[in-house]
């Protein structure tokens, strides 16, 4: 069902947050130092983060906001060492097997708004999480 | 569309979502404070801006975070 845009995609939580199980999604240009960068020009193209993916294997890929401090600790943009302690500590249910990365500058709204964002939200869908913790750069 | 759930740390460069580098306790409590989110009942699309005074905008770091041509 194509989603309107004068809508909030509000989803009422379902378990406690000590239950929930949560995945990053970033469009802070995150991905694995393996993948191909985003391209600066625009992209709507995705990374998908394994869920056990090391904090030192990631870096950022992007050009319109100083990433110098997340160069030197993903956690500024991309928390996933600190959504790992919370998980330890039983506040938080768990961390996802599948995170995502994503740049965030795109001139193709028609492109992101009706292929890659619900293909995102299909990849999340199915793995482990029951939620999303979204951070930008 | 508005977020359904949301925080802004109040003065945060951009790159500094949750805090500066190593910055763990400030790092974990921005993230807490977004969780808490989850946790709440509320109005969807209402952005909580939330002040965190341990946090110190990093000089060397012109124009909020933004990268500006010159």
């Amino acid at each position: 069902m194509p989603m309107s845009r004068r809508c909030i995609p509000y989803t009422p939580r379902r378990r406690e947050l000590s239950e929930t199980v949560f995945a990053l999604v970033s469009t802070a240009g995150v991905h694995l130092r393996e993948q191909e960068p985003f391209n600066m020009d625009g992209d709507n193209s995705w990374r998908l983060l394994p869920g056990d993916v090391e904090a030192s294997d990631l870096m950022v890929t992007h050009a319109y906001y100083d990433h110098r401090h997340a160069d030197q600790d993903i956690n500024c943009v991309f928390p996933i060492d600190r959504l790992r302690e919370l998980a330890t500590e039983g506040i938080i249910g768990g961390v996802g097997d599948k995170h995502l990365g994503f740049m965030g500058y795109s001139q193709q709204l028609r492109d992101l708004y009706e292929r890659a964002a619900p293909e995102m939200a299909k990849v999340i869908e199915r793995s482990r999480a029951d939620a999303v913790l979204l951070t930008a750069g | 569309m508005g977020p359904p759930r949301a925080i802004a740390p109040v003065g945060f460069l951009l790159g500094d979502c949750l805090g500066g580098p190593h910055q763990n306790a400030l790092q974990r409590h921005v993230l807490q404070d977004a969780l808490r989110r989850w946790e709440e009942r509320e109005e969807p699309g209402h952005i909580w801006e939330i002040e965190y005074p341990e946090y110190v905008p990093d000089p060397a770091i012109p124009h909020g975070g933004e990268i500006v041509a010159e």
